[in-house]
């Protein structure tokens, strides 16, 4: 009997693409060099005779977090403050086992992690506030572009707004826990509609989700604080087949739990990766956005602005706490 | 077609398609091998295989020049069959599009009961499985790739043979 082990290297499959996939990847590589930043070549050459002198590289890792400077400012125009910022292309080649940062300002954030992936450098991102729905484009990047850095450091980039609109997508989902909130969020669905006139805090999680359970936390003591003050905090679960999304709630869970059976909800919000928390202001328009687990007392103090402006007029509810509007 | 791969490389980055061309055609059908046993699902793997060159096409300058090519793209085709697999488990939806592609899979297999069992097995497992056993990365390559510790993948694998052994009957 042959090992396993030899048995299972093996056992690959040994087929092909089709034509039609083939060619499609074709036109694909065809358009991303079409679409590759212009200065390349003259870098690409230079690099390559420089590997030849085998300079040795500096290994320092440096990451710097960029001091925030927009968060909550009015003006939308991102400023860039960068050290020792230059024409990449100007620049000499970098050492070997270092890597050239490429300029991901104004790039969507996941082309700009990809690109980091590609060149072994690690994505830091910090999201700003004020930041609409839609994905968030790097305003920010530190180290700046064209610095060198050893293979496998972390670039810091500050997200900003994306290029799309800021209202808030339409959801109606099945409430698998009320929460402690029941002025409008009792019976068996949980509307957008329903909610609107208050902050509303969407936590995007699953019972699969380790970091999740962080925010679990947060959200329990957010709504016990806010709950009188209109903030409405729901937790969005993904299904998950192992184990009912139900179980991310418990009876003395403040917190409303809706579930978002096929992604739809989470896909309009675009949260691809969990968590996301989403703040939505009185008006209805996407106020702030969180990738990963914010900290506790960040996610409640970036309420307060939101939670201070009015209810805005034809607003459907100024009701007292523990009133319950619905038939 | 004779030049290697650097050269083509920078011909290709100052705007000589055939060359694009020529990086193309030699490095296509391992980059889509790479995603066909990530995902194992044929739509899938060509999706992720034409992410993987219209990203690496686009930061060709970002090559480094050294270590192979071929690694550089693969690597990139791993990392795009990764976010693959965890778009997809958001979503929950492989049971049925594992089951869609099973024939395929197994067919072209010159093992096709093991191929079957990895194919059976939990996602996480099955990646690693494939990307120490038939892509060659070590394991701390490959932790490094999912973003594990070295022991995760480590017992990762033990479980996912383990789980191999059950399931093919195979005593060694």
């Amino acid at each position: 009997m042959r090992d396993l082990t030899d048995l299972v290297r093996t056992a690959e499959p040994r087929t092909a693409a089709s034509a039609p996939a083939r060619e499609r990847a074709r036109r694909a590589a065809r358009d991303g060099l079409a679409t590759a930043p212009a200065h390349g070549s003259r870098r690409r050459a230079a690099r390559w005779s420089l590997a030849v002198a085998g300079l040795a590289a500096a290994a320092t890792t440096a990451v710097v977090v960029v001091a925030m400077l927009v968060a909550g400012g009015g003006d939308p125009t991102p400023r860039v403050i960068l050290p020792g910022d230059r024409d990449p292309s100007a620049a000499a080649p970098p050492a070997p086992g270092t890597v050239r940062v490429p300029d991901l300002v104004g790039r969507g954030v996941d082309e700009a992690r990809l690109l980091l992936g590609d060149l072994g450098l690690q994505a830091v991102t910090i999201v700003e506030a004020p930041s609409p729905l839609g994905p968030p484009a790097v305003t920010r990047q530190d180290p700046a572009a064209g610095a060198e850095v050893p293979a496998g450091s972390a670039v810091t980039l500050a997200l900003g707004p994306g290029r799309e609109g800021t209202t808030a997508p339409a959801f109606d989902l099945p409430l698998l826990h009320a929460g402690a909130d029941p002025r409008r969020i009792d019976g068996d669905r949980v509307t957008l509609d329903d909610l609107r006139g208050d902050v509303i805090v969407l936590a995007f999680t699953a019972s699969w989700c380790e970091p999740c359970g962080a925010l679990a936390a947060t959200l329990q003591q957010i709504q016990a604080d806010a709950s009188a003050t209109g903030v409405a905090v729901v937790a969005v679960a993904a299904r998950d087949l192992r184990q009912p999304a139900a179980a991310l709630a418990s009876p003395g869970t403040r917190f409303a739990l809706a579930l978002d059976g096929d992604g739809a909800v989470a896909d309009a919000y675009r949260a691809p990766a969990l968590p996301v928390v989403v703040v939505i202001d009185r008006a209805g328009d996407v106020a702030l956005r969180y990738e990963g687990v914010p900290p506790p007392r960040a996610l409640a103090e970036s309420l307060q602005p939101f939670i201070a402006e009015g209810r805005p007029p034809g607003a459907p509810r100024a009701a007292a706490p523990g009133a319950t509007l619905s038939p | 077609m004779t030049d290697d791969d650097p050269t083509l490389v920078r011909r290709a980055l100052r705007g000589d398609a055939a060359a694009a061309d020529d990086l193309f055609t030699r490095h296509f059908d391992a980059v889509w091998r790479v995603a066909f046993g990530l995902t194992a699902h044929r739509a899938a793997a060509d999706d992720v295989a034409q992410a993987t060159f219209e990203r690496a096409f686009r930061s060709l300058a970002g090559w480094s020049g050294e270590g192979e090519f071929g690694a550089w793209l693969r690597r990139i085709a791993v990392n795009q069959g990764l976010d693959h697999l965890r778009r997809l488990r958001r979503r929950r939806a492989s049971e049925t599009s594992l089951e869609e592609v099973a024939a395929d899979w197994e067919d072209s297999s010159p093992h096709p009961e093991v191929a079957a069992a990895i194919r059976g097995l939990d996602p996480d497992r099955r990646t690693i499985v494939v990307l120490h056993h038939w892509y060659g990365y070590t394991l701390a390559e490959a932790a490094a790739l999912l973003g594990i510790p070295v022991g995760t993948a480590q017992s990762r694998l033990a479980r996912a043979m383990r789980d191999l052994r059950d399931r093919l009957g195979v005593t060694t």
